[in-house]
């Protein structure tokens, strides 16, 4: 008899910006993300990315998504570092990472 | 040979045949400046720590204002202005970020250089700031009203700057219009038709309230881009006339290098073109008032215009600034501003250099000729010769070719001469998505400073009571 451990990446999100409004208005989610995804590989920001929008959005997808990543204009930081330097979606998501997002939509 | 598809092919050989991706950033991940700590954002493929994020913003943000203070020719060993200041607060990202620079380079005694201790040439340049919040939430009767909001947060985090809220039904209200310039404008009230003429009227006796004459005039507007482009109008030179009334020698406002990208775009779009130095700064002549003193050109100063969305919001989200204004104003998707500001947007993640490419190329434009006066409703520089070279390319109408109309064959009741081009534009260019629910040409009242500027041209009054309609006659 075998036993299968199924391993989960606890997450804090944080929403800034205003990006919060499409969020239940709550700018802080502390959540479970699956270790690997259906496909065996790990977990990137792609994934939860997409994960965020089939979870936790609660209005207007076309204010946080465009073409399965996030809209241009909405900044993301891997513990505090632009997800740029961190190789962006394809940055695979450790245990306990703070993961922000930050939206332009506002004017000056 | 396969002409498949990236993945198709991907799936037959088992690797990868897409081009792989360029890093955003030009050389190491380390820190440009210091070249010792990790990087933590990317700045147009330029890499900065947190540490070094910091000085490079205020650095910008001095470099985009200092020079501009002191009257022209004077020393800038020294900054002295001649007024006080006014800050231009809309609760966004990017004035947010400008109050917080204003306070901690100029009135905040935390900011000491280790090496230079305390320098008085930042203390207090200004005696008296002022932080004005324009509320435009009555052109749109489902918007909130944040100006509470606002006040709560200016009073708690700026106590030192005075808060002065406006309304945008103020540019309609002439108990407003006394108390920041002086002396009652005339019982009557101008109208203008908006038909292609802009002919003058004399409205009712019986005046509308300033709210409703806001909204009529809003509601009679041809398109959204005339409504987002008038709002914009509105509440600069709102601003403008409080900086005035406060004896302010410099207004400021937050617009970041993103924004102004997208305001030049879009108001060039719009027949804006002449007055593309004015979109980044201007030195605005407040016309003469009956209070004594000679009046003194006014700056408006945008000194993060180097300074993109990006930068301010990370410096926000690291000073943990709190961003009040929420600007979801209803109905803007389709205007010639929002699809600008989804174009530039989309342009800064692909190509981040090629939006300051914007502004520095429309920075170094310059108008062939002279203006011939100031624009009655933007009070931005008039272009000389406009309605003759109007009637050189425009058709009025297809099924008959009238002769070429100049300046002089319009009846002498008309706005036109007195506006640019883009205000033109703005009141009377119809496209197949018109949003007026007014009926086509409706009369609309004008803003309180386009009425004074009406009265205060002695040979035109004369004329203007002679071949004036006023409704009854109608």
């Amino acid at each position: 008899m075998t036993t299968t451990t199924i391993t989960t990446k606890s997450v804090r999100i944080e929403f800034g910006g205003g990006l919060e409004l499409l969020f239940a208005n709550q700018k802080s989610h502390k959540v479970d993300l699956p270790g690997t995804m259906v496909d065996g590989k790990p977990t990137n920001v792609h994934d939860l990315i997409l994960w965020l929008r089939d979870n936790l959005l609660k209005e207007r997808e076309e204010l946080f998504l465009d073409k399965n990543t996030v809209r241009p204009g909405i900044l993301v930081l891997i513990n505090d570092t632009d997800w740029e330097l961190e190789g962006e979606g394809d940055y695979v998501v450790q245990n306990n990472d703070e993961i922000v997002f930050i939206s332009t939509l506002h004017g000056g | 040979m396969s002409c498949g598809t990236a993945a198709e092919i991907e799936g037959a050989r088992g690797e990868s045949m897409l081009m792989t991706k360029k890093p955003k950033h030009d050389r190491s991940n380390a820190c440009v400046k210091c070249k010792e700590n990790g990087g933590n954002i990317v700045i147009r493929h330029v890499v900065y720590c947190k540490s070094c994020f910091d000085p490079f913003v205020k650095h910008k943000f001095k470099k985009g204002l200092e020079p501009f203070i002191n009257v022209s020719g004077q020393k800038k060993a020294v900054l002295k202005p001649w007024g006080n200041l006014t800050i231009g607060f809309s609760g966004g990202l990017g004035s947010t970020v400008l109050l917080d620079l204003v306070k901690r380079c100029y009135y905040s005694s935390e900011e000491v250089d280790e090496k230079k201790g305390n320098n008085p040439r930042n203390d207090g340049i200004w005696k008296k700031v002022t932080v004005c919040f324009v509320d435009v939430s009555e052109v749109y009767p489902e918007a909130l009203d944040e100006t509470s909001q606002v006040a709560q947060y200016i009073q708690g985090s700026y106590p030192t700057f005075k808060f002065v809220p406006v309304r945008l039904s103020d540019a309609f209200d002439k108990r407003w219009w006394k108390a920041v310039r002086g002396g009652p404008l005339t019982t009557s009230d101008f109208g203008v038709q908006l038909d292609p003429d802009l002919a003058l009227r004399i409205l009712d006796a019986s005046s509308p309230t300033p709210l409703e004459s806001l909204q009529t005039y809003f509601r009679s507007l041809p398109t959204q881009t005339a409504a987002h482009s008038s709002i914009q109008t509105l509440v600069r030179v709102l601003l403008l006339h409080v900086a005035r009334s406060t004896d302010s020698s410099h207004l400021l406002l937050g617009t970041s290098l993103t924004s102004l990208a997208i305001s030049l775009i879009s108001g060039i779009s719009q027949g804006g073109g002449y007055n593309v130095r004015e979109e980044a700064q201007e030195d605005w002549m407040p016309p003469p008032t009956l209070k004594e003193g000679k009046e003194r050109a006014i700056r408006l100063v945008r000194p993060l215009r180097d300074v993109g969305v990006k930068e301010c919001e990370i410096y926000a989200w690291w000073r943990e600034l709190k961003v009040v204004g929420k600007h979801k104003w209803p109905g803007g998707g389709q205007s010639i501003a929002s699809l600008t500001k989804e174009f530039i947007l989309g342009l800064e993640k692909d190509y981040p250099s090629t939006v300051s490419t914007i502004t520095r190329t429309c920075a170094k434009l310059v108008s062939k000729d002279q203006p011939s006066g100031t624009c009655s409703i933007c009070q931005r520089p008039l272009q000389g010769g406009l309605d003759t070279w109007k009637s050189q390319i425009s058709i009025r109408s297809l099924t008959e070719v009238t002769p070429a109309r100049s300046v002089q064959d319009l009846p002498l009741s008309s706005l036109t001469p007195l506006l640019c081009y883009s205000c033109q534009g703005t009141l009377t260019s119809r496209s197949s998505k018109s949003v007026s629910t007014a009926e086509n040409g409706a009369t609309v009242s004008l803003p309180v400073w386009t009425q004074a500027k009406l009265l205060d041209q002695e040979a035109m009054k004369g004329e203007i009571e002679e071949f004036l309609l006023s409704d009854e006659d109608e």
